[in-house]
């Protein structure tokens, strides 16, 4: 390059003019185009282009505690609205959902604070979001009986994570849970680390019941098929990350597996690259594996999610307007015949 | 736990105890295995009582809310 070519696009500063909407402030950071907030800027960018874009299929992989801080609702909302096709979760997300669906709370606390008390009050902390036990254990006794109604329906054939999830939503009759909303609106919640989670103890519970005559079981491997004939049939994909983790493995691996590679990309993470840790790795080492493709439109945003997300979310839906509609690409009742089973 | 309470012997002290209803009321795991009624008084106790592995205020609170009512 020549020097004058590093030269072309001077900072343009951020001007705050009264009152503005958050896609006018996101524009503003788009001037700068520096730092945090032009990295912002571009996802909002590439996120509209995925849902703009008829032929892509929007993935959202969640992890981290987003869920219990606040970002129920944005998810169901998200998935009620078409903005994303597929969830890939941690198992705990989903439980945190399932807490508030059966009108358990996550109540705002402090990091500063004696640990040692909570234990003995049976308050868990998650970072400065207090969690009650008594709202895990009426979780783990009802779901326990959901467990056995589900394993009877079944006769005891295994479940992928996404039956499960499909089942659970089936019964939470909440309407701002996610598991609700995505078995309403047929998006498929893959859950791959299910038992990781409360889902796991609860397990535990139910199968520990005597004279129980069928024992529910979720089969790890059964849903890989059905996230890669996701990926494989979709002209597109696109990847919104919160976190990392598994979720976003399960991702990127259903689009190496299909002989993809995603077409756009959205990372939001505060990890470091330098463990070798799939959390924190940039898009460009996650290109070498060819899960993302080089020429994808592509950003990691370093940053609380729980901020950096919905900043995006509102940008977009206010570019979108209120008349916009989407109809995701795939037909999922053709693709998910077996979930029905 | 603290003085007399440690003798005596409640659901809200032992180890198979999770609040149900702080502090009211408990879920015992063990009596959900055995097909039992699991929700149970915080100061009741059978005979399958284990002790605790680490204090909490679960018989300290029911107490104080018996007390009180």
């Amino acid at each position: 390059m020549r020097r004058k070519d590093y030269l072309q696009n001077p900072v343009k500063h951020i001007k705050i003019n009264g009152a503005l909407t958050v896609d006018q402030l996101t524009q503003q950071f788009r001037n700068s185009g520096s730092f945090g907030a032009g990295r912002l800027a571009r996802a909002c960018n590439i996120y509209e282009k995925m849902v703009r874009d008829k032929e892509c299929t929007v993935f959202l992989a969640l992890s981290g505690a987003v869920v219990p801080a606040g970002m129920r609702t944005l998810v169901a909302d998200l998935i009620r609205a078409r903005l994303v096709d597929v969830i890939v979760s941690t198992g705990a997300s989903i439980v945190h959902d399932a807490i508030e669906a059966l009108n358990g709370h996550h109540y705002k606390g402090s990091w500063v604070v004696d640990d040692d008390e909570l234990y003995k009050y049976h308050i868990f902390r998650i970072y400065d979001v207090f969690v009650p036990e008594e709202d895990y254990v009426r979780l783990d006794y009802q779901l326990a009986e959901m467990y056995r109604e589900i394993a009877a329906e079944k006769n005891g054939a295994s479940l992928s994570s996404n039956e499960f999830a499909w089942e659970l939503g089936k019964r939470l009759k909440e309407p701002n849970s996610i598991l609700r909303a995505a078995y309403e609106e047929d998006v498929p919640i893959f859950i791959p680390a299910v038992r990781d989670s409360e889902f796991g103890y609860i397990h535990l519970l139910h199968a520990s019941q005597e004279n129980q005559k069928d024992i529910l079981e979720v089969d790890a491997f059964k849903e890989v098929p059905l996230i890669c004939e996701i990926c494989g049939k979709s002209p597109k994909n696109g990847m919104v990350v919160i976190g990392g983790g598994v979720p976003r493995n399960t991702v990127q691996s259903a689009a190496i597996a299909s002989k993809k590679g995603m077409d756009y990309a959205v990372v939001i993470t505060m990890d470091r690259p330098e463990t070798g840790g799939l959390s924190g790795s940039t898009l460009r080492e996650t290109v070498s594996w060819g899960k993302v493709k080089g020429e994808a439109d592509k950003v990691m945003v370093i940053g609380d999610a729980l901020i950096i997300f919905p900043i995006i979310v509102a940008s977009v839906v206010e570019r979108l307007g209120s008349d916009f509609t989407r109809t995701p690409y795939l037909k999922r009742r053709k693709l998910d015949s077996r979930r029905r089973k | 736990m603290k003085g007399g309470e440690k003798e005596k012997r409640f659901c809200g002290n032992c180890g198979s105890h999770n609040p149900y209803e702080y502090p009211t009321s408990m879920f015992c795991a063990t009596r959900y295995a055995q097909n039992k009624d699991p929700i149970v008084d915080t100061l009741w106790c059978c005979d399958q009582w284990n002790p605790i592995s680490q204090e909490c205020h679960c018989v300290r609170d029911a107490l104080k809310k018996k007390k009180g009512t």
